[in-house]
């Protein structure tokens, strides 16, 4: 779960583990103060998301042209890679091209949060959310569409 | 390709959401390098060497028979500690930022903001209350001890040392601004559009 938000905020793998050190560190500091109001997964999108989009902001600005390493697959031992993973790899690189919000929004689906669940991670009310949903998933479209 | 299609995939795929074999206890003791730890070590720093060596140099100072007289030291002495004041209030403004992210997205963002304009009013009357602080101790300074390092500004005369104050009074916000948005600016900048994109 940890490693999905930092596979979708994170540029390179150097990235992706600093923000999963970063993550884990704001959990271990947080958990005592845990009261369990919201169940244990909500809570820890919440920390994980909030550290990703509010807090780690270190390489931000960095374009990076061609991340070899983050476009790659680890091949099966057949070395064949299934349909699904190739699109799933397509999706990834689609979403990397969205808003923070969008991200967050699109990773909470996917995971298949209830609107009532995300509203609770994001703070967006779950109408907003609904519409909001519909129009990231025509944005997803016409980036698919143009790759 | 839609995200429904996808919503399967993503749950039963492992090769692209395998994490690698991180080692979470090296990532427990390794120093972060992430933006909020790296702020806070460095006021970290500066909040504790700035009254270390303070300390050190009054303890050095009074030692010294020869430097106990040193107007110029008991002068940086205070400025030190006043300094010392603003790197403590800095790291407490990023703690609290810190705390934020177990509210949501939206209210931790809000937060967030909503800190960061405070935090800019208080350095400005907390800035200005430690320029009218050396104003006073340079005056003083001056004034009990006469002494060589400040003969060139106390030949001014008073009415030039007021004007010079004045202007000083006068800049303090500007720079007090300059150097808030040189450090927060862009962060500021970068919520405000992640509220956008929330509302």
């Amino acid at each position: 779960m940890i490693y999905k938000i930092c596979r979708l905020y994170g540029n390179t793998e150097e990235d992706r583990q600093d923000l999963f050190q970063e993550i884990i560190i704001q959990l271990w500091k947080a958990y005592p103060k845990f009261r369990g109001e919201s169940k244990f997964g909500t809570w820890l999108y919440r920390i994980g998301l909030n550290v990703a989009i509010t807090q780690y902001r270190k390489h931000k600005n960095k374009i990076y042209a061609s991340d070899i390493d983050s476009l790659k697959i680890e091949l099966p031992e057949d070395s064949f890679i299934s349909e699904e993973e190739e699109k799933l790899q397509a999706m990834y690189n689609a979403i990397s091209r969205l808003n923070d919000i969008e991200k967050a929004m699109v990773m909470l689906y996917l995971e298949d949060k209830s609107y009532d669940e995300m509203e609770e991670i994001l703070g967006i009310s779950s109408g907003t959310l609904r519409v909001k949903m519909n129009r990231t998933k025509e944005k997803l479209r016409q980036i698919t569409k143009t790759n | 390709m839609e995200l429904d299609d996808l919503k399967q995939d993503w749950n039963k795929s492992t090769t692209p959401h395998k994490t690698p074999p991180y080692n979470l206890d090296d990532l427990m003791v390794t120093k972060s390098t992430g933006a909020i730890e790296t702020l806070k070590s460095k006021y970290k720093k500066q909040m504790v060497l700035l009254p270390l060596a303070a300390t050190f140099l009054g303890v050095f100072t009074v030692q010294n028979p020869v430097l106990q007289h040193n107007a110029f030291i008991w002068f940086i002495i205070p400025l030190m500690l006043l300094l010392s004041l603003i790197y403590y209030r800095s790291y407490r403004l990023v703690a609290k930022m810190e705390q934020t992210s177990v509210e949501s997205i939206k209210k931790s963002i809000q937060e967030n903001i909503e800190l960061l304009h405070r935090n800019t009013k208080q350095q400005l009357y907390f800035t200005r209350f430690i320029l009218i602080m050396f104003i006073l101790i340079l005056e003083a300074t001056m004034y009990y001890q006469h002494p060589a390092a400040f003969v060139a500004w106390s030949s001014l005369g008073l009415p030039i040392r007021l004007a010079a104050y004045a202007l000083a009074l006068f800049l303090q916000p500007f720079i007090t601004r300059y150097f808030f948005e040189l450090n927060f600016g862009r962060y500021i900048r970068n919520l405000k559009s992640l509220l956008d994109q929330a509302t």
